[in-house]
């Protein structure tokens, strides 16, 4: 069988993906990841039950502290206000549902079929409804950006990340920003979207795939 | 249409972490994780795969119709397939709940 010449986009993209692969493996074996950024050793570790504790209570204490704001409006509220104006978002999720259900028809086919080219057909249909079904929830969620839910979990997020993120100093681990305001300030951004990227894999994979 | 391979799905599926899974549930002393409890969300699901593999792999050891090498190495066939296998079990469930409908009804 002639194998198909893998171009330099190919082989980059397939080094992507095992640079990711090894990112991750540690990570699933023992909740830590080590990385290097500007030759400093950075790491950041699954929080403990402790610390989960405190953020579920600083978490509640955030939500109350923005409802009495009233400068927020809930997903709930911003799902009443579209509809006033026309935009029924709920809508939206009747559409998923109904992508998911014509997906999983072509699905059950696409295995039924013994000929290559109808299986490869309906590969492709099933790419595009998923395709389709993702546009949708970005559509959603574009809707709810801003809803007082979302400024809770950045928070929170942030107040996990000062917690967890640690930086090697003296061949000892300490914490890489004192407090949350440090980190809301540091201009070190590149350095914290890898954290975060790390810790939403960490914390939140599974609720997600 | 470009595709993102799932990589704890890649892990998953794997020789080394299948053996390690396999040896894992037999008690042969392999724990897969440095922790034994307080699971991450990531370890979790990563569990939930190995499992959904080992499965796929022992369909195929059994002969089970729609399943091959191919599928098992394509995440959308292979999601086909599971899609595919939970509609037949709940046919296969409710053509006995009917027949035992008709025998107790």
């Amino acid at each position: 069988m002639e194998k198909k010449k893998l171009t330099k986009k190919d082989i980059a993209k397939k080094l992507a993906e095992f640079e990711e692969l090894n990112d991750i493996e540690p990570l699933i074996q023992n909740n830590i990841i080590e990385f290097t950024w500007q030759e400093r050793n950075y790491r950041l570790r699954k929080p403990t039950v402790q610390e989960r504790l405190e953020l579920n209570q600083k978490r509640a204490e955030k939500k109350i502290e923005l409802l009495q704001s009233g400068k927020y409006k809930t997903k709930l509220q911003l799902i009443d206000l579209f509809k006033k104006q026309g935009i029924d978002i709920l809508k939206i999720d009747e559409k998923i549902i109904k992508i998911q259900k014509e997906h999983d028809t072509i699905a059950e086919k696409a295995i039924k079929v013994s000929d290559k080219h109808v299986r490869e057909k309906f590969r492709s249909e099933m790419l595009e409804l998923r395709a389709k079904r993702n546009n949708l929830s970005i559509q959603k969620a574009d809707y709810l950006e801003g809803a007082l839910e979302q400024h809770v979990d950045e928070f929170s997020n942030s107040y996990l990340l000062c917690k967890v993120f640690e930086i090697k100093e003296k061949e000892k681990w300490t914490n890489t920003f004192k407090n949350y305001e440090e980190l809301a300030t540091s201009e070190k951004s590149e350095l914290i979207f890898k954290a975060t990227q790390f810790l939403t894999i960490l914390m939140y994979y599974g609720l997600q795939n | 249409m470009d595709f993102k391979i799932n990589p704890i799905r890649l892990l998953a599926k794997s020789n080394k972490w299948q053996t390690l899974y396999y040896h894992s549930k037999e008690n042969c002393g392999v724990y897969l994780f440095d922790n034994q409890t307080n699971l991450s969300e990531l370890q979790i699901a990563f569990l939930q795969w190995l499992e959904v593999y080992r499965t796929l792999y022992q369909d195929l050891a059994m002969g089970e119709f729609g399943i091959d090498e191919d599928i098992i190495n394509d995440e959308i066939m292979a999601d086909a397939y599971l899609i595919y296998k939970q509609r037949k079990n709940k046919k296969k469930k409710s053509k006995k709940a009917s027949k035992e409908g008709m025998v107790f009804g």
